[in-house]
């Protein structure tokens, strides 16, 4: 494998190469703020992140995993809408316990996500399609709900919410806590099982996993329903971040979910991703609006622009970095003539 | 592969908290009087004129007050965006925190840690409540006008339009965006006031979402469903002002004379209803009042230099109504 | 029998039912819809107000057609417009004269005011198309840049204020009948006729379809692929540009924020409801003109009948996931299960 490539790097380096280029800008980002503003370079700052973008980083497990696969979930803020509404109406206002209702908005989740996976792979629609229609259902069942705002009023919720684990001074949430305990076990799952295997290989090149043998259809079936199901426990984190359910919440999440896919080294092209690059892509993004926060003079139009330039540097010098790398896959995965190392199809780096 | 990622995570997290101060300061001395302070400020957005201008109220007056500095920041309407700057200012170690809350609540987690980190958070324009319903434990005051009490100045400067015709006469009610609590007790006001009397009946009420071209969007279909169903609409309320100016495009497009075959009030009193009242074009327009900047300094100081705590908590604004008469005179003082 | 057959095949066939159906639905369950006057000496009426709302969104799906067809996504249309709009606005200024009504004149001259928004749009087009063919950034994260920093950019040009114009030749595109018919309708008429002919009758088209379903035997073919690709993007610029031009001129305002809003998730969804792929490859102008007055006219209907707004959202999905079953379902196939054995499905790969 060495020898096809002109580079002498490590393995481990040469395969992970976006993911570590990430991580390196992410650190680097952090530094700038750190270097310019007082009081970011603590502790805290890395905490609250993950605090504030902990449903982000649940949902973007499922749009990661959805985007190795060649697809795209544009439902994702839609569906956390909805979970969120239909749990905090259900604990509120119809009272019922804890347990239940959580049970029945997993399945709720999970049900957006088999109509995706239903529609993608049986009936054949494109993916933007599909979880369009899917967040549109989402979006305006949120307003059959109730057009009003309404909020939890259950007093161990509230308790779960403000609750802090404590360490080194600093602080995070249950629902941050929740967030890397996620990001852990699908790390597990995508690298160690069959099924993981499966949606790299199927993102990868479907026509080789099919003549391979692979269950094509069912491992994109799953997928998506994944990703409904994982908005789904993002959902949870959501409400107790926020403790109220409207309409409007998590408006535009789904391209952030990608973003922060993208960032940690994904490809929308298929194949490639890492979940551990996707905690990376939505940290990035904290600290770039941390930043913004922090500098404190700018106006709404020249956050925008800030947010969407720095955003754009990151891009830049990861592309710069990985260029030879990307060459080879911007042409579509449909030539089975281009020599494709059998370690890429994996989906690393 | 993943092992390589635990040790990244844990290394990062390992060298933050070697470097990092700690948080566990406690309430401090009772006066925290200073020579300067920081107060960060958390905003809806910019997605109206209104907004706009009550953001660059606020720079304006505290560009002006060489003590205080303001952050601000910009939530692009997500109550999250907020959640989150709130959290950065009590990180960046603010004096005190001015929020004006997307919606209504949700806050209950934030404002338990400003509350601890001893920052006083003042509410504006848009008020907020916790589960507890004790908002006031965890907020110093609210500045603000009486939504309820502007929709009904509204609607009663419509119904006085009328005051010389016989009824019944129909109109139509723009709502703003669903859900908005500005939305909702304008609602509240403009229903008080009309279930009161039964000469002017609202026979359709829609949302425009706050925005100008869905305003005009609504009104011309909702004209078109008017004639075929063979009813006269003879006035409208909107609930903003560049909903209302929208509207009456469509009502000028459909051959009618806005402001004389259709009566308009609207909310806000931005400067393109004044221009319109001083043609003739447009009924009245209730004010939403701004000052929040200086009024905001001015409670802060107290606070902080003083101790002292404004005696209200809700710090009531009041509501200017303009008409035809009076509009022309005041378009030159209007700044937005 | 040949010929209806292939007319049959035809990818629009499937919007055009749509509309038709949406229509036949109007005459007999909304009031109304279909009645035509003459006011002011053009035609007014609900189907009017179709067409005319509708505008923007045919520029725009004319423009979002051509990058779909490479196989990628804009969705920076919906700033670009607010951009455009913002630069025509404060180019034309919002004076007012107490006295008239209206602006003696505009600050700059009307063909430059338009022509500098149609050229910064333009331009946004070729930012797009340059990061995503010469720098291989993927195209929903290059267009996103620009959609976030887009409204930004459009705040940044009215310097936060919505300008509200009162210079009346400017209105006419937006607002002003020729004929009876609004100006906007032969606009985009002829807009996509030009359209149509550049990727008919110049080589262009044929490149683009070929690049968008096969890109590398494109390549190998000789033909420049990011060429294409930055072309397609420069086109989609230059439309949301036309689009945002409209919307300010029909609104009289220049509003950054919300001019546009959400426009690209419906162009999109016209692009695809004309039976268009967003794999890339062949494409149908027609299909996208179509696809979005049923967009607009469904909107309009929803309207009409006084159904709440957040229903419209519902409404549409619904009749996207039918269009969409419809389109997609093999009819050949679904014919030779009764006709002979099923073949072995063993190469049958998620279509």
């Amino acid at each position: 494998m060495k020898s096809l490539q002109k580079r002498r790097m490590p393995a481990f380096v040469y395969r992970n190469i976006t993911f570590l280029v990430a991580v390196f800008l992410f650190i680097v980002f952090f530094g700038l703020g750190s270097a310019l503003f007082t009081n970011f370079f603590s502790l805290q700052v890395f905490c609250n992140l993950l605090i504030d973008n902990s449903y982000l980083l649940i949902a973007a497990i499922g749009s990661t995993m959805v985007v190795i696969i060649g697809g795209i979930d544009l439902s994702v803020g839609a569906v956390i809408a909805f979970c969120n509404m239909a749990l905090t109406y259900m604990l509120s206002i119809m009272k019922m316990p804890i347990i239940p209702a959580i049970m029945i908005v997993l399945c709720i989740g999970s049900l957006f996500g088999m109509l995706h996976g239903w529609l993608v792979t049986f009936k054949g629609f494109q993916p933007f399609i599909a979880t369009l229609a899917g967040q549109f259902i989402a979006r305006g069942a949120c307003y059959l709900i109730t057009v009003d705002t309404i909020f939890v009023d259950n007093p161990l919720i509230v308790k779960i919410a403000i609750f802090k684990f404590r360490f080194f001074g600093s602080f995070i949430s249950i629902g941050a806590a929740l967030a890397l305990v996620m990001i852990i076990v699908f790390q597990i799952v995508a690298d160690n099982t069959q099924f993981g295997r499966n949606v790299y290989a199927v993102g990868g090149n479907e026509q080789s996993a099919n003549l391979m043998g692979l269950p094509v259809r069912r491992t994109k079936f799953l997928t998506y329903t994944l990703s409904g199901f994982l908005s789904a426990v993002a959902s949870l984190a959501f409400m107790l971040y926020v403790l109220s359910a409207t309409g409007t919440h998590g408006d535009g999440l789904h391209l952030d979910a990608v973003a922060s896919a993208v960032i940690g080294g994904a490809l929308t092209s298929g194949g490639v991703g890492l979940i551990a690059g996707t905690l990376f892509g939505v940290l990035t993004q904290g600290t770039i609006r941390t930043m913004i926060t922090f500098q404190g003079t700018l106006s709404s139009w020249w956050a925008k622009i800030a947010t969407a330039f720095l955003l754009l540097l990151f891009i830049l010098i990861q592309r710069a970095i990985v260029t030879n790398r990307e060459r080879s896959r911007v042409a579509k995965k449909v030539e089975v003539i281009d020599p494709v190392p059998a370690a890429e199809t994996q989906g690393v780096g | 592969m993943k092992k390589a990622c635990f040790i990244l995570l844990g290394l990062a997290l390992l060298c933050q908290s070697v470097f990092a101060g700690g948080e566990s300061e406690q309430t401090g001395p009772v006066s925290r009087k200073k020579d300067k302070y920081v107060v960060g400020f958390s905003q809806v957005g910019s997605e109206s004129e209104w907004r706009i201008a009550m953001s660059t109220e606020m720079q304006e007056a505290y560009a002006a007050h060489p003590r205080f500095t303001l952050i601000f920041s910009d939530a692009q309407q997500k109550q999250e965006n907020q959640i989150a700057a709130i959290r950065n200012f009590i990180q960046q170690k603010v004096d005190a925190i001015v929020l004006c809350p997307v919606v209504a609540t949700g806050w209950d987690a934030v404002l338990s840690e400003a509350k601890d980190s001893n920052s006083p958070v003042l509410l504006v324009n848009r008020t907020a409540n916790t589960v507890g319903n004790d908002i006031e434990k965890y907020t110093a005051c609210f500045i603000g006008p009486d939504n309820i009490y502007a929709g009904e100045i509204a609607a009663q400067a419509l119904i006085d339009a009328f005051a010389k015709e016989q009824g019944p006469i129909n109109i139509v009610e723009l709502q703003g965006t669903v859900g908005a609590s500005s939305a909702v007790d304008r609602g509240t006001g403009i229903h008080n006031v009309f279930g009161k009397q039964n000469k002017v009946i609202i026979k359709y009420s829609q949302t425009g979402d706050y925005t100008r071209s869905l305003g005009k969007q609504v009104m011309e279909s909702i004209l078109k469903s008017a004639q075929a169903e063979g009813v006269k609409i003879r006035g409208l309320l909107a609930h903003s002002d560049n909903m209302a100016l929208g509207a009456s495009q469509a009502i000028a497009e459909a051959g009618l004379k806005p402001g004389v075959d259709i009566k308009i009030v609207g909310v806000d009193g931005v400067r393109g209803a004044f221009e319109a009242m001083a043609e003739g074009k447009y009924t009245a327009s209730v004010e939403n009042p701004l000052g929040f900047g200086n009024k905001t300094i001015e409670i802060i100081t107290d606070i902080l230099d003083n101790n002292k705590y404004p005696g209200e908590w809700w710090v009531k604004l009041k509501n200017d109504v303009y008409t035809e008469a009076n509009a022309k005179a005041a378009l030159p003082n209007r700044k937005y | 029998m040949d010929k209806i057959k292939a007319l049959l095949r035809r990818k629009e066939v499937l919007s055009i039912a749509a509309l038709s159906l949406l229509l036949l639905f109007n005459v007999f369950f909304t009031p109304g819809f279909f009645s035509l006057e003459l006011k002011e000496g053009h035609f007014y009426g609900s189907l009017i107000d179709v067409l005319k709302r509708g505008a923007p969104l045919m520029f725009m799906a004319i423009g979002m057609t051509f990058v779909i067809a490479t196989g990628s996504t804009d969705i920076s249309v919906g700033s670009v417009a607010a951009i455009a709009g913002a630069v025509a606005a404060q180019m034309i200024g919002g004076d007012f004269s107490a006295t008239a009504g209206t602006a003696a004149s505009s600050l700059t001259p009307l063909p430059l005011a338009i022509g500098a928004a149609l050229l910064t749009a333009t331009l946004c087009g070729v930012w797009n198309g340059f990061l995503v063919s010469y720098l291989g950034v993927q195209a929903l994260i290059a267009t996103l840049m620009l959609q976030v920093a887009g409204r930004g950019i459009a705040q940044l040009v009215t310097r936060g204020n919505v300008i509200t114009m009162y210079y009346k030749p400017f209105f006419e595109f937006g607002t002003g009948y020729f004929l009876g018919l609004p100006i906007c309708i032969y606009v985009v008429l002829a807009v996509a006729l030009i359209a149509y002919l550049f990727s008919k009758k110049t080589s262009y088209g044929l490149f683009l379809e070929s690049s968008g379903s096969n890109r590398s035997s494109t390549r190998y073919a000789g033909i420049k692929v990011q060429t294409m690709i930055w072309i397609a993007f420069a086109i989609s610029g230059l439309m949301a540009g036309i689009a945002g031009v409209l919307i300010a001129s029909e609104v009289k305002a220049a509003d950054a924020n919300n001019a546009g809003l959400n426009y690209e998730l419906d162009a999109i969804l016209a692009v695809v409801l004309g039976g268009n792929s967003m794999k890339g490859g062949r494409f149908s102008l027609a299909g996208s003109l179509i696809g979005a007055l049923l967009v607009q006219a469904l909107t309009t209907t929803i309207y009409m009948k006084g159904v709440p707004a957040q229903t419209i959202l519902v409404v549409k999905a619904v009749v996207v996931i039918l269009v969409g079953i419809i389109q997609t379902t093999n009819y050949r196939k679904l014919l030779a299960r009764f006709v002979k054995k099923q073949p072995s499905e063993a190469f049958e790969v998620g279509k």
